[in-house]
């Protein structure tokens, strides 16, 4: 058999033992909504680039004119796929720039405890994720100890250990495959994996941030994603997405039905729990979020928040996942709760994801 | 002895009724009353998509290609929902042949952004020819350009790439023993599955383990307690066995090709 035929067969056999209606479906929804939200951009670029005003505030009037009229006219919120579509496509072009960004990153380790969960350790991890185009370096530390350092640069792969022990990496080490992307990627490498994740292979609904958010991230859409494809991933995932810039202000990995939710809609309704320490003296952890009287009308209390039931149909009930053991700190098993917070401005000095010179 | 001189369309297409498409807008200007797909433009040589020649002429080829000739598709709705549906009606096929082409870890970026780049040529699509093959083609020029900047994703050499393609649109024609003049990608895989129920138990069970269940060789090799590499050479003839049965349905065209090489 020639290596055509015999690549042939095996597309075959893939198409027709593991490839379902549902995922084919959730595979078409995804390229339609990034094409949906990749033409709706590419036409806004194209009418501003042709229309020319006298003067900068004479546009940003008619646009102000025009998108309160939208608002009056059509009160509807965005629909999750086209939210996640243009969020995706921002968070592409941040990849292929070198613009600097940063996220706030919280890793909770659960150690499985004894029978009934009895005596279960919970460790928190806290640190920093950089990103600049393709270039990506994690920070994390337990309590006050020195903090770990990995990082995945141009010139290759390091770490620095909390001894400050400097080596190269297998690029493959940096993470544990907590979470596989359909293309074998770890997809929290970057945030567009993630949310090309998402739009892959889970089940979204979505609704204006509300009581079931914490109070700095009301305003934003809230996305609520459940692993519906078999995919290696969390289970929930909750992104709350400035939908003016289309950037993901936060983000709420939960794995297992085991581990209590922080901020959890069963927690405290008049004002859930932070994701992060707000520091009061910097206000609102980032920009402003969408201002509720300029935004459609606030749903009642008891309809704020995605609802966690819509769309939830199963379409393939995953499968054991296989977690790979990564070196390192943080284990191969995947944390109960992994959480990010968007930091902006930040601009990281030239070197800072090139691997130090060591002196030992 | 004499060879025959019928065309092999004729001999694959004759008295195939035509398939029609409705008529809802395209997004250029397209005569309303031409057929979309008609039986007999299968009597044309497979679409050889000559616009796509240039770029697979280059070895490291760009996607610049499509940028130059960017145009914004139509605004017109029906042209998006007939976009759709030939998507849909062809995405099976066109995973399948950019997991062939490029292997399974890149194929959903692949898949994508096919979509992408076909919405934005849509205008040049030829709607005489088959959409499928243009679709694949175009799939095709992705996963090059995209190996291109993913070292991990490595893509077929040309000649193999080409019989792969070969390969698809035989099928893309294959009927089995059915009437119906339009089966689906899913229901030409009954073939496969026809065939899959023939193969012995045990080249049956490593098969069904590693592509249903989408078990690791590992994961097979340890439940079964042999190792990894029996495993793939088991895969490797289950295949090998599969491609012979499905070649015997005709599915890949093979005897009308080798009927075409004698009139040659």
């Amino acid at each position: 058999m020639n290596n055509a035929r015999e690549r042939v067969i095996d597309a075959l056999l893939t198409q027709h033992l593991s490839e379902h209606t549902e995922s084919m479906e959730a595979r078409y929804r995804a390229s339609f909504a990034t094409l949906d939200a990749t033409t709706e951009a590419g036409r806004a670029s194209h009418s501003v680039s042709h229309f020319k005003l006298p003067s900068r505030l004479a546009r940003a009037a008619l646009i102000a004119l025009v998108c309160s009229a939208l608002f009056l006219m059509f009160p509807v919120e965005s629909s999750a796929s086209s939210v996640l579509g243009a969020a995706l496509n921002a968070e592409s072009q941040a990849h292929g720039s070198s613009r600097d960004r940063r996220y706030e990153i919280v890793v909770i380790v659960s150690s499985p405890g004894g029978p009934g969960g009895r005596d279960q350790a919970t460790r928190e991890f806290r640190g920093t994720w950089d990103m600049r185009g393709d270039e990506s370096r994690l920070d994390l530390k337990l309590g006050d100890r020195m903090p770990t350092t990995r990082a995945d640069s141009h010139a290759g792969a390091w770490e620095r250990d909390a001894r400050n022990v400097i080596r190269p990496l297998d690029s493959r080490e940096i993470w544990p495959r907590w979470i596989k992307d359909g293309d074998g990627e770890v997809a929290i490498e970057q945030m567009d994996h993630l949310l090309r994740l998402v739009q892959r292979s889970y089940t979204v609904a979505i609704a204006r941030a509300g009581d079931e958010s914490p109070k700095s991230l009301r305003g934003s859409m809230h996305i609520i994603a459940s692993r519906a494809a078999r995919v290696i991933g969390p289970e929930e995932i909750d992104l709350w997405i400035d939908t003016d810039r289309n950037v993901v202000l936060e983000a709420r990995l939960v794995w297992g039905g085991a581990h209590p939710r922080s901020g959890s809609r069963d927690g405290d309704r008049s004002g859930a729990p932070p994701l992060f320490r707000e520091d009061p003296s910097q206000g609102p952890p980032r920009g402003s979020p969408p201002a509720r009287k300029s935004g459609p009308p606030s749903l009642p209390p008891t309809q704020r928040g995605p609802d966690r039931n819509a769309d939830s149909n199963p379409l393939v009930a995953p499968g054991p996942d296989e977690y790979r053991a990564a070196r390192g700190m943080l284990p191969p098993m995947p944390p109960s709760e992994l959480r990010l917070k968007r930091i902006e401005p930040v601009a990281f000095p030239p070197d800072h994801f090139t691997m130090p010179v060591t002196t030992h | 002895m004499g060879t025959t001189t019928t065309p092999v369309s004729r001999l694959l297409f004759s008295g195939r009724p035509l398939r029609t498409f409705p008529q809802v807008g395209l997004p250029n200007n397209v005569e309303a009353e031409a057929p979309v797909w008609t039986a007999d433009l299968w009597d044309q040589d497979l679409w050889n998509q000559d616009d796509l020649a240039p770029v697979f002429a280059n070895s490291v080829p760009s996607l610049a290609f499509f940028g130059n000739a960017l145009r914004m598709p139509s605004s017109d709705p029906t042209a998006r929902e007939l976009f759709e549906i030939l998507v849909r009606e062809n995405g099976d096929a066109l995973l399948a042949s950019i997991r062939a082409t490029g292997g399974a870890a890149h194929a959903d970026d692949i898949f994508q952004e096919t979509v992408l780049v076909a919405w934005r040529r849509m205008a040049d699509y030829d709607r005489t020819r088959p959409f499928g093959p243009w679709l694949r083609g175009i799939a095709r020029l992705v996963a090059m350009d995209m190996a291109s900047k993913r070292a991990r994703l490595h893509v077929a050499d040309p000649t193999t790439l080409d019989a792969i393609e070969q390969d698809f649109s035989a099928f893309d024609r294959y009927r089995g023993s059915a009437t119906e003049p339009a089966m689906s990608f899913r229901e030409r895989l009954n073939a496969l599955e026809d065939c899959l129920t023939k193969l012995p138990a045990v080249y049956a069970d490593a098969v069904q383990a590693v592509y249903r269940d989408t078990r690791t060789l590992r994961a097979v090799a340890h439940s079964l307690g042999e190792n990894e590499e029996a495993i793939k050479k088991r895969l490797q003839r289950a295949r090998s066995m599969l491609a012979q049965c499905l070649s015997g349905k005709g599915a890949f065209g093979d005897e009308l090709r080798d009927i075409q090489g004698e009139t040659a």
